[in-house]
């Protein structure tokens, strides 16, 4: 990992406990890409089934980080008690019945 | 039913003229007006009468910290409000290229198939989302009671996204919109569709009703190939493309006088 990207991480790591706004994406882009390729699994649209992204669930302070999210709009809801879902937020790609010409 | 289109740009002036040549051959009945957010020495040399400068620091900016409430009210007030004849109007980025000359027919069956204030790409309700611009705006008290104060809806504490080029707006949105006293500059994808909803108009996402924007996305960047392709298929719009126009401009020509020879 790079200098830079290192600063990266290290100043995102403050802006956690700021009272500012949230560094988003938290991870550099490269470290990002590397936690996802070594751990990442597949996230699928609860509606169509296709890939949302791939991604790396991961806790820490009481909050379900998601490595590999960033640039990827999706909904989230709980439906059980410890299960969430995730749908695509847009239309565009998220086939069905109702809207025949998203391929 | 009458369309205005405007177009945002921050281009220098040859570059807005050949983009303006280039709509105004491909259908010259329709009506536009360049708002310019780039120096004023470009919106000068542009001289164009259809032109209107936005002096607003926000369009020359970071794109994350955009807003269009300057654009908004200047396209009202200074084409909109006087001209009764235009019931809709559509805003689109410079880097969102016309690609059919009857774009505004296929824009009013749009908006004829609905009573809403809005018609965008990706329009929807993203409070349960993980939308960037949801989240860094969701804690912010002074947005909060903006909204808050001004809705006449139920869920005040609703927000809405789309993207930011292709969006139609309905005369009497745009009025309402225009109307609203000092609104925060926010950003212009979360602040729109949000502020039109609360005022009381229905906002609706193109993807859900037609496939008028299947050539419209946020990125990744359009080569010229696939324009072309999405040309010959018969798509009205694209969204991004960086290129001048000039370079699917002579594809066009093309395509039109083979169209021609097959009549």
């Amino acid at each position: 990992m790079t200098t830079r990207a290192l600063a990266h991480l290290r100043s995102n790591l403050s802006a956690v406990d700021s009272e500012g706004e949230w560094p988003d994406p938290f991870l550099p882009r490269g470290l990002e890409r590397l936690v996802v390729r070594l751990f990442g699994r597949q996230i699928r649209c609860a509606e169509c089934g296709r890939e949302l992204f791939k991604g790396v669930p991961f806790l820490w302070r009481g909050k379900l980080w998601l490595f590999g999210a960033y640039e990827h709009v999706i909904r989230v809801s709980f439906v059980s008690s410890e299960a969430m879902e995730f749908r695509h937020a847009q239309l565009d790609e998220c086939p069905s019945s109702e809207r025949p010409w998203v391929q | 039913m009458a369309v205005l289109t405007a177009i945002i740009t921050h281009l220098e002036a040859p570059a807005v003229r050949r983009q303006l040549d280039y709509l105004r051959d491909l259908s010259p009945a329709s009506r536009f007006v360049v708002c310019h957010g780039g120096s004023r020495a470009a919106f000068e040399e542009l001289a164009d009468k259809d032109a209107l400068f936005i002096d607003d620091p926000s369009l020359r900016g970071s794109a994350r910290q955009q807003s269009y409430n300057a654009i908004l009210r200047a396209v009202y007030e200074g084409r909109v409000a006087q001209d009764t004849d235009i019931e809709l109007v559509y805003f689109m980025e410079y880097d969102h290229l016309v690609l059919a000359s009857d774009f505004e027919r296929r824009l009013e069956e749009l908006a004829g198939a609905s009573p809403a204030g809005l018609f965008a790409k990706g329009a929807s309700r993203r409070n349960d989302t993980n939308w960037p611009h949801f989240t860094r705006y969701k804690d912010d008290a002074g947005i909060n009671r903006f909204f808050a104060e001004l809705s006449c809806r139920d869920d005040p504490w609703a927000r809405w996204g789309c993207l930011g080029s292709g969006m139609l707006l309905r005369r009497e949105a745009l009025a309402a919109l225009s109307a609203v006293p000092d609104p925060p500059r926010v950003y212009l994808e979360m602040f729109i569709p949000t502020l039109v909803y609360h005022l009381g108009f229905d906002v609706v996402d193109v993807d859900a009703v037609s496939d008028l924007y299947a050539g419209v996305r946020w990125k990744p960047e359009y080569g010229r190939d696939e324009v072309l392709a999405y040309m010959r298929a018969g798509q009205a719009f694209v969204h991004p493309y960086k290129q001048p126009v000039s370079t699917v401009a002579a594809a066009h020509v093309g395509l039109n006088s083979s169209k021609a020879d097959l009549i």
